[in-house]
């Protein structure tokens, strides 16, 4: 099936590089670029300092590591700053006015999509649209585990898309909304700490057979476990398996992808999220986006191994790869 | 989301000028404003040291920790590296003190908040 789907990472994959200053802003797009994916997709306020007020030359150098190594800029990661105050709710005024500078921040990179957080309110989305539109923006409400298509807060979110219309408000599912089997790096960091072994082949196999997880943390109790076993118990509840299909029925608002990973392994495969049934899906609903690399295996294998993003990434991609040139 | 070696290394105790400070990241994936970090505990040697007795610096200026909650307009860059003073800890060189210290994050954008 011909396609349109293009290949892209976001920055976000090298927090553990970046934070302990082992790769800079240049080398993660360096990186990428050098692995084909020419989306880059970047966290202002993670490796922009100054952020919300970059200077001309920030920017100026921004535009010529573009033309050094032609990537395409695709989305920012905004953060609706909600707790900002500690002793008062930050007023919906401020949520928006925070928004256009993204917008601005936005539009400046030659990016087109905001990732728009989760817990960002409809309203804000919806008061922010018009400056958007202006401005060429795309806002896309991150659809995120463990909230589901079916949930309150996504039929608030996508109501307003649907008043504003797709060509501005849509969404970006993180593919973590689709994770089959639970996250092997996730309980094998269990077992390395030391919960009862037993629990937790008792934990993967309520998650993998896709019944309810949310007794666990009772069955847990009952039996007398620990905090170890509470932990892995409460984690089943926060990842969740949603039917790819459902995708189909969103399509023009997809104006962007988070391509969640925690493990591409030796066999170049995720472990927990069923890739090929996705891409499969995406191409099928003429998806014409960027599949952006999203790790977040680092957090779970830490404790125990040198973690390195970038082989990570290079693997992902290779997969993508593979996928996309599949005729399917 | 980093794990506690990396905030706080085997080199981060050092002599300060009024007396043991303890460098400090702050564990999150993207910069903070200061309010966010809810409290900063520190034990020497099994012994919590009260809280009128501990600053946190960052951006070269120490606070106290109840000087925190208001600062929102201030940020913590991830990649820089903060410090802990403990007023009155002074030791001498080659002494071997232990030193915990436990930071209380609650990032600015999530509707949870986020613990130790």
């Amino acid at each position: 099936m011909t396609h349109s789907i293009k290949r892209g990472v976001s920055l976000y994959s090298f927090q553990e590089e970046y934070f302990l200053r082992k790769l800079t802003l240049e080398d993660c797009i360096a990186v990428s670029v050098g692995f084909g994916a020419l989306g880059i997709e970047t966290i202002a306020e993670q490796m922009m300092p100054g952020f919300p007020d970059l200077s001309d030359d920030f920017y100026r150098r921004w535009d010529a590591w573009r033309e050094q190594y032609g990537f395409q800029p695709t989305a920012h990661d905004m953060f609706a700053e909600l707790k900002l105050y500690p002793d008062r709710a930050r007023p919906t005024g401020e949520l928006v006015e925070d928004l256009k500078k993204d917008i601005d921040h936005t539009a400046r990179l030659g990016a087109t999509v905001i990732r728009i957080l989760a817990a960002t309110p409809a309203e804000v989305v919806e008061l922010a649209a018009p400056y958007a539109r202006d401005k060429g923006v795309r806002l896309a409400t991150e659809v995120h585990a463990p909230r589901r298509f079916s949930s309150d807060w996504f039929a608030s979110h996508f109501e307003v898309a649907e008043r504003v219309g797709p060509d501005v408000v849509g969404i970006c599912p993180d593919l973590g909304i689709f994770v089959k089997r639970l996250p092997k790096v996730l309980w094998e960091r269990s077992l390395r700490d030391g919960a009862d072994s037993d629990f937790v082949k008792r934990v993967v196999d309520v998650y993998d057979s896709g019944e309810d997880t949310s007794t666990l943390q009772d069955e847990a109790e009952r039996l007398n476990l620990g905090p170890l076993e509470q932990d892995i118990a409460l984690q089943a509840t926060r990842f969740i398996w949603e039917e790819p299909r459902q995708l189909l029925d969103y399509m023009p608002y997809i104006h962007h992808v988070h391509a969640k990973f925690y493990e591409i392994d030796d066999s170049g495969e995720e472990y927990s999220i069923p890739y090929q049934e996705i891409i499969s899906v995406l191409k099928e609903g003429g998806y014409d986006g960027y599949l952006s690399s999203e790790y977040e295996g680092n957090r779970h294998i830490q404790d125990a191994f040198e973690v390195d993003s970038v082989e990570q990434v290079r693997r992902h991609q290779e997969m993508l790869t593979r996928l996309l040139a599949d005729e399917d | 989301m980093t794990r506690p070696e990396l905030l706080l290394g085997p080199d981060a105790a050092v002599a300060g000028e009024k007396g043991l400070e303890v460098r400090i990241r702050q564990p999150w994936y993207r910069s903070l404003p200061l309010s966010s970090v809810l409290d900063v505990a520190v034990e020497l040697d099994g012994t919590p040291v009260p809280d009128d007795r501990i600053r946190l610096r960052v951006n070269g200026r120490a606070r106290r920790i109840a000087e925190l909650a208001p600062c929102w307009d201030e940020i913590w860059f991830i990649q820089d590296e903060g410090a802990v003073e403990i007023d009155g800890a002074a030791g001498s060189p080659g002494d071997e003190i232990a030193v915990a210290v436990a930071i209380e994050l609650a990032p600015t954008s999530s509707s949870t908040g986020w613990g130790r």
